[in-house]
């Protein structure tokens, strides 16, 4: 029978076989975000880290630039393994979803001539498009309802979306004025 | 378009944004669509509304985008090219950071980082949705599957593979029946 996860794990040893077939199977398990496949393996699962120890990492590897279990991946295998871990993790969680990236785009290049697989492909592109509205949508119900992190919000949305603005300028100039907001805000409570 | 000048200004262009991402690749969506379209013209809108819809199909880290993105441009080289320049600059920041971890996790302007980010954060996928939206839609019937599919995501969780199935779906008997054009 599973026990609930510890909150921290003690200094245990994960070997590279273990750390390589694990987020081998993290990256074949994560389909639309890796998040929770991450979590199942390495927390109840294989108990690489407690459950209050990953969502440390987690918290920091989301910050850090790059993807947040991509960070994690590195971490992990540090941890572990040093530098060599590190690069076999990682080899490991992008091994597999590569390959089939590759499969399926070489289908569709294959069977794009096909008037039905071209209608198909504009179908799931408009449903892709809703789906990540609705992604931010859902997000947006959790920002604090109050007029600064709104008019952050819709100034970032105006800028990106109708004036095209770079990215960096929008982190810049908006990410840097709501970062400071906050952090006066925190230091007053 | 010379390869050796799509391949570096694959490298270019996803090196730069890897430095400026954060909440996932969907926040990242705006800033390809500007550089690969509009200023490079590597894609056209709607291929690149394909690719963003394909790589939501296959498993693995959302970043891998980028190595979809390449391929379509450059062949495998491309897909070479574009995936090293996501993963391997912030993997060595990571590193070299997790060392460091002890001190971060504690500290007060982490938590501000993260309550200062989340509302760019949501702008930023907001916008992700609308320029993906009108990339991948030219009628009413696109724009109306991509609406219908916002509402029913937005207040029944399922799996995004099954809605992209049964969008895939919608996009055939539409073309059948005659209610959408192909581009």
């Amino acid at each position: 029978m599973d026990q609930p996860p510890p909150q921290s794990v003690a200094a245990r040893e994960v070997s590279l076989p273990e750390l390589f077939t694990g987020f081998l199977i993290i990256g074949l398990l994560g389909f639309g975000g890796l998040a929770m496949s991450a979590y199942y393996m390495i927390v109840e699962k294989r108990r690489w880290l407690g459950k209050k120890e990953f969502s440390e990492l987690f918290a920091i590897c989301s910050i850090l630039p790059g993807g947040n279990i991509m960070n994690c991946t590195i971490m992990i295998g540090a941890r572990y393994q040093g530098a060599l871990g590190s690069v076999v993790s990682m080899s490991a969680l992008l091994l597999m979803p590569l390959l089939i990236l590759i499969a399926v785009a070489m289908t569709y290049d294959h069977f794009s001539y096909l008037p039905d697989v071209r209608a198909a492909m504009a179908g799931a592109a408009s449903a892709a498009a809703g789906l990540i509205v609705a992604t931010a949508t859902k997000l947006g119900l959790g920002v604090v309802w109050r007029a600064a992190p709104i008019a952050f919000a819709l100034t970032t949305f105006v800028a990106v979306s109708f004036f095209r603005a770079p990215l960096w300028l929008v982190i810049v100039v908006i990410g840097s004025s709501s970062v400071l907001l906050a952090s006066r805000a925190g230091k007053r409570s | 378009m010379k390869d050796e000048d799509a391949l570096s200004g694959l490298l270019i262009i996803f090196i730069s944004s890897a430095f400026f991402s954060m909440g996932g690749a969907s926040t990242l969506i705006p800033e390809f669509h500007r550089q690969i379209v509009d200023l490079h013209g590597f894609m056209t809108s709607p291929d690149f509304a394909k690719t963003v819809a394909l790589a939501q199909i296959a498993p693995g880290p959302n970043m891998l985008i980028v190595s979809l993105i390449g391929w379509q441009v450059a062949g495998l080289p491309g897909l070479l090219v574009s995936t090293f320049a996501i993963v391997v600059p912030p993997s060595c920041i990571a590193y070299f950071s997790w060392r460091g971890m002890e001190r971060l996790k504690d500290a007060a302007w982490l938590r501000a980082v993260k309550v200062g980010l989340a509302p760019v954060v949501v702008g930023l996928m907001l916008a992700s949705g609308t320029i993906t939206a009108q990339a991948a839609n030219h009628d009413a019937v696109g724009y109306g599957l991509t609406l219908f599919t916002a509402l029913f995501m937005h207040y029944m969780k399922r799996n995004p593979l099954w809605v992209i199935g049964s969008g895939a779906l919608v996009g055939v008997l539409a073309y059948r029946t005659g209610l959408m054009s192909l581009v």
